[in-house]
């Protein structure tokens, strides 16, 4: 059971800091995507909105579901003797088992059994949410592990009522968590009010020069603070792709900024790696 | 609209229906078919008095879910409620897979968030309510019906009206799964509710080192009135200080029931200041959460 008491205003505990980050990328599709109740759900979704499913897509039974591509991270990411505090699944784009409670699935098991939620209606800027209240839980002592988990799936079943940000691959990054001492070495911050226009500047205020700069999709064209020589990530990878970017890419010991802009949103994540940090890794396991 | 209205609308039996009228103490169900969603959310926010005047100290607006998905993506109402209200210095986005218990979580969060920022002005925005658009969102297969109530709460990480001691939650995924395909789940899991909605209430009041005989009130969900005098029976708390007005008049608004109760108990003055009580919330999948709180 997930007991909390009131949020510590005052000595607040250990900090939050990220120790193991893992990326997969998967084939094949769910056998979840061909069940008959999907039309059904589907069809009384998009109705009110003008919108009809994709009959053909339906009928193909194309896609993955989120609990199983979450629970393929879990069993790789997190030990048997890592019990997990809370776990959180971000996503934007739609499971192909859009009704279920796949993060309660997620934290049945995970080791630990955590406290399971999803977080989702904040596009890419949903994983640096959900890793400020993973913090948050944390610097109140009810935490000590938290797993982030952020899932994306190709397969659309209706059309886009406006244009959007669509992965081209079914992939999921997850971020293993663990109470440091009081120094933490992920900083997550955002800043809501932001014009595109206004973002190199601000982008230039925070990068440190020798860091690694990884900007999301949401930045594809904004310019890069002088002498930063950025990762930009693919946007055919809208929400997972900065995340594995950082398993791709992490160079060593060196700290990273990672950025990302969104509907006014921009969210800065600084991961200054400790000596106990885990190096990252990436798996791609597509078909 | 009746029950006998929306049983039939729905197929059920007129046994079915007698059922919900007569043992779990149904009579009414609120719903707006030609309402979407953004107008049965800005319903409650405009009716929340606190909030004019403090637009600008609104930081975050969590939007607490039952259903996993309300609208296909990319629509989502919460940007035009933003703009709508003047909240241009909040981020938005939604909780959920708690089901009908992801209003409890959103607090617990928005308090958090609010705490590790460490603006004592600052506030958080809590909204909840949701469309009937599926079956799913319309029966709780030989329980309940879901209705059309919307709610929003602001949440400070100081002083206010209502001071948060403890957050629980149990989380039982050997429930994943729908209740209305599955006959045997659905018995399993009304066998194993009473007992874990007892579990978790009585787990948070002993955190916040409370026992049954402090509390002033319980604010229930509003799924029915029979489970509740099951629940009162088992862990011998009375009744009588179960917020059930909204059961047959109001109905099972999703994660909106204990907002929408809050209201009624201080609207009727059931709080006193210094009162201790407790909301507690069951979500199918299934989450069972209880918050405890000093008026």
């Amino acid at each position: 059971m997930f007991l909390a008491d009131p949020p510590a205003a005052a000595e607040p505990g250990p900090a939050l800091g990220l120790r193991r980050v893992l990326a997969r990328e998967f084939g094949g599709h769910s056998a979840a995507a061909h069940h008959p109740d999907l039309r059904v759900f589907l069809s009384d979704l998009v109705r009110p909105y003008g919108l009809e499913p994709d009959r053909e897509a339906l009928r193909t039974g194309r896609g993955h579901a989120y609990a199983e591509l979450g629970e393929a991270l879990v069993r790789e990411l997190v030990g048997p003797k890592e019990p997990v505090d809370l776990l959180v699944l971000a996503f934007a784009s739609p499971d192909v088992q859009p009704g279920r409670a796949a993060a309660v699935h997620l934290g049945e098991v995970c080791p630990g059994r955590p406290l399971g939620f999803a977080l989702c209606d904040q596009g890419a800027a949903g994983v640096f949410t959900a890793l400020r209240i993973a913090q948050a839980y944390a610097r109140d002592g009810a935490v000590r592990r938290a797993l982030v988990l952020v899932a994306e799936q190709a397969q659309s079943y209706y059309p886009l009522a406006r244009p959007a940000p669509w992965p081209d691959g079914h992939r999921a990054v997850g971020l293993l968590c663990e109470a440091t001492g009081s120094d933490p070495d992920l900083a997550v911050t955002d800043q809501v009010g932001v014009g595109l226009a206004q973002v190199p500047e601000l982008l230039a205020r925070a990068w440190r020069p020798g860091e690694a700069l990884l900007l999301g999709p949401g930045l594809a064209r904004a310019a890069a603070p002088a002498g930063s020589d950025p990762v930009r990530t693919d946007p055919g990878r809208p929400f997972t792709g900065l995340w594995s970017a950082l398993a791709d890419h992490h160079p060593g010991r060196r700290p990273v900024l990672l950025a990302e802009y969104a509907d006014g949103l921009l969210c800065l994540a600084r991961w200054q790696p400790a000596a106990e940090t885990v190096r990252p890794f990436v798996l791609e396991a597509a078909e | 609209m009746s029950v006998e209205q929306l049983g039939a609308k729905l197929g059920l039996t007129s046994r079915q229906i007698t059922l919900l009228r007569r043992f779990h103490g149904l009579d009414r169900v609120r719903l707006d078919p030609s309402g979407d969603l953004e107008t049965l959310l800005a319903g409650a926010l405009s009716a929340l008095t606190e909030l004019p005047g403090r637009e600008h100290l609104v930081r975050y607006v969590l939007y607490a879910r039952s259903m996993p998905v309300g609208v296909p993506y990319p629509l989502d109402p919460l940007p035009g409620l933003l703009d709508r209200f003047g909240l241009h210095r909040a981020r938005s986005f939604t909780v959920t897979h708690h089901a009908c218990a992801a209003s409890l979580l959103a607090v617990d969060l928005a308090g958090r968030l609010l705490t590790a920022d460490g603006d004592p002005e600052a506030l958080a925005l809590v909204l909840a309510g949701e469309k009937t658009f599926t079956r799913d969102a319309q029966l709780v297969p030989e329980t309940s019906f879901f209705g059309e109530g919307a709610a929003a709460c602001l949440v400070a990480s100081g002083d206010g009206p209502d001071r948060v001691l403890c957050y629980a939650s149990r989380q039982l995924g050997e429930f994943d799964g729908r209740l209305a395909e599955d006959p045997e789940l659905l018995v399993r899991y009304q066998k194993a509710y009473p007992e874990a909605m007892a579990e978790v209430m009585t787990a948070a009041l002993a955190r916040a080192g409370l026992g049954w005989d402090a509390l002033a009130l319980v604010l229930p969900h509003n799924v029915n009135r029979v489970s509740w005098q099951r629940l009162c029976r088992l862990v011998g708390f009375p009744v009588e200080r179960v917020v059930l007005d909204n059961v047959p008049e109001v109905g099972h608004s999703f994660a909106a029931d204990a907002f929408i109760n809050h209201r009624t108990a201080t609207a009727r003055g059931l709080l006193r200041s210094g009162d201790r009580y407790l909301i507690a919330a069951a979500g199918l999948g299934a989450t069972f959460s209880a918050m405890v709180l000093e008026h």
